[in-house]
């Protein structure tokens, strides 16, 4: 597929069907970068690492392979902009890997379906694409200065800290905290970047989740003055902007007019000079406004 | 061919299609789960051919479905049959058709689950009163399963179309408005959810979870 970076693009369930301002920004990024991106056929949920793998290890594993084995056949690495659906691939190789009964089961069900065990698939998530294959001095170099306004509060999600070794959990939460400064935005430290969003949590106990964990959260970014919370997972982008109406609604509890949120690959695309109707940014569930009224 | 074996063969060439699984609780004791529909033709050619004798029946309330295991010996092996009753129906043939001694493992099961055993010529309950009959049953679980209710939209829609949303029409206006491409997923590909749905059947997804593939629904 040529001397350009290609991936399989694993947009997952949340982007395409609640979030398609993400996918929207996300091509118009990889296209400025030169890297080139290619949709699978015929993908499922990846499935999602909290419910799915719960509820039965195999099936879990087997459509995470299925996936992989779709992507293996692209001769591509699979790239995620979802730390969910990043958290599942990665387990499901690790898994496939070194767990020989489920790899035996999972090539069980693959051979029923005339698929194979993926065996080389690569993986990357979208934050490791834009830090190690552009880069960040190649995003601060095409990033205007009409970012320079705006205050962030990073939140890099529990996925994000996946790694193969203890050394390198902060690795992935520091590209997105780089990629964020090479934008021109500026980051504000409030305090508790690694506390979960509580998206997980709902599956168990929904008041909990908006409480205790989400609101506990916000308030932070609140007291820290964010103009806006930037994530890399569209869940936790689900649980910011849901679960703000959720605790107006509920239980009263208001930020403001509400505090936005964006994906990274938006405030990229808005770095980089692209038009926040050009990708959509308007289409998200909470206010924008506050983004677009710090644009210089 | 061990004896083992030459059970287990016989079983699969008798039962064909209705021989679910076999199993191992540990080495030396098998477990066959066979379809409901074929119970007394499995014992049966245990019993006659095999000279096996039953030991006792288990049942187990797993939410959705019952268990009932009927432990054989066999001249020195235990070898147990398996079989699922679905909830929603509670009945099963008795086995005291081929051997009259299932009755008083099956009455007492009756009494402490709920489950009818059809053809059973002694009914009545057996260890406990007979006012509790049908309305005071001790180990009998309300239905449901393993998915929450809070989790089933999100298991239903997976099951339905291998995604985890349905694509709302103002997404999909969304999507039309920014030139983004067709979503190529099992949403929109019914050879791919096919594939979905086989491999679902092949590692037991549907049974774990209570699946109706009819009503594409929970059971619970």
């Amino acid at each position: 597929m040529g001397s350009r970076r290609e991936y399989a693009i694993f947009w997952g369930c949340w982007v395409p069907s609640r979030q398609p301002s993400v996918e929207a920004a996300c091509r118009r990024v990889l296209d400025r970068f030169g890297i080139g991106v290619h949709d699978m056929e015929g993908v499922s949920c990846c499935p999602d690492p909290v419910v799915t793998e719960r509820l039965q290890r195999e099936m879990w594993l087997s459509l995470a392979a299925r996936n992989l084995s779709i992507a293996e056949n692209m001769g591509v690495e699979m790239a995620t902009v979802c730390n969910g659906c990043y958290e599942t691939f990665f387990e499901a190789i690790e898994t496939l890997r070194t767990n020989e009964r489920l790899r035996g089961r999972v090539e069980k069900a693959l051979t029923r379906i005339g698929k194979t065990l993926p065996a080389k698939t690569g993986l990357r998530h979208i934050v490791e694409i834009l830090s190690q294959d552009v880069g960040v001095e190649e995003i601060a170099r095409l990033s205007s200065n009409r970012l320079s306004k705006l205050n962030v509060a990073v939140h890099p999600g529990c996925h994000l800290y996946r790694a193969k070794s203890r050394e390198g959990i902060q690795e992935k939460p520091k590209m997105l905290e780089e990629i964020v400064a090479a934008t021109g935005a500026k980051t504000v430290d409030y305090g508790i970047p690694r506390f979960c969003c509580g998206y997980p949590h709902r599956v168990v106990e929904e008041e909990f989740s908006l409480k205790m964990m989400l609101a506990q959260k916000l308030q932070k970014v609140w007291e820290a003055g964010a103009d806006c919370v930037v994530v890399s997972c569209p869940a936790c982008n689900i649980q910011f902007e849901f679960g703000q109406l959720e605790l107006k609604r509920k239980y009263n509890i208001t930020f403001g007019e509400g505090i936005p949120v964006m994906h990274i690959v938006e405030l990229v695309a808005l770095g980089l000079g692209i038009k926040p109707e050009e990708f959509g940014l308007q289409t998200h569930r909470g206010p924008t406004s506050n983004i677009i009224s710090k644009l210089v | 061919m061990s004896q083992e074996a030459e059970i287990i063969e016989k079983l699969r060439g008798e039962l064909g299609e209705n021989f679910i699984e076999e199993s191992r609780i540990r080495p030396n004791r098998p477990v066959v789960t066979v379809q409901r529909d074929v119970l007394i033709q499995a014992l049966r050619l245990l019993v006659e051919v095999f000279n096996a004798r039953l030991c006792t029946i288990t049942a187990v309330d797993d939410g959705v479905d019952f268990e009932l295991i009927y432990h054989m010996s066999i001249k020195g092996l235990v070898m147990s049959i398996k079989v699922f009753v679905p909830k929603e129906e509670s009945e099963v043939a008795s086995a005291t058709s081929v051997i009259p001694g299932a009755a008083s493992a099956e009455r007492e099961i009756w009494d402490l689950f709920k489950i009818k055993f059809q053809g059973l010529s002694d009914p009545r309950p057996l260890i406990v009163p007979y006012e509790w009959r049908d309305v005071k049953v001790p180990l009998r679980k309300p239905m449901g399963g393993l998915v929450s209710e809070y989790q089933k939209p999100t298991v239903e829609t997976l099951m339905q179309q291998g995604q985890v949303f349905t694509m709302p029409s103002t997404v999909k206006g969304h999507r039309e408005n920014f030139k983004l491409p067709e979503v190529k997923t099992t949403m929109t590909r019914p050879e791919a959810l096919k594939e979905i749905h086989e491999i679902t059947e092949e590692v037991g997804f549907d049974r774990r979870i209570g699946y109706d593939w009819a009503r594409k629904r929970l059971r619970y």
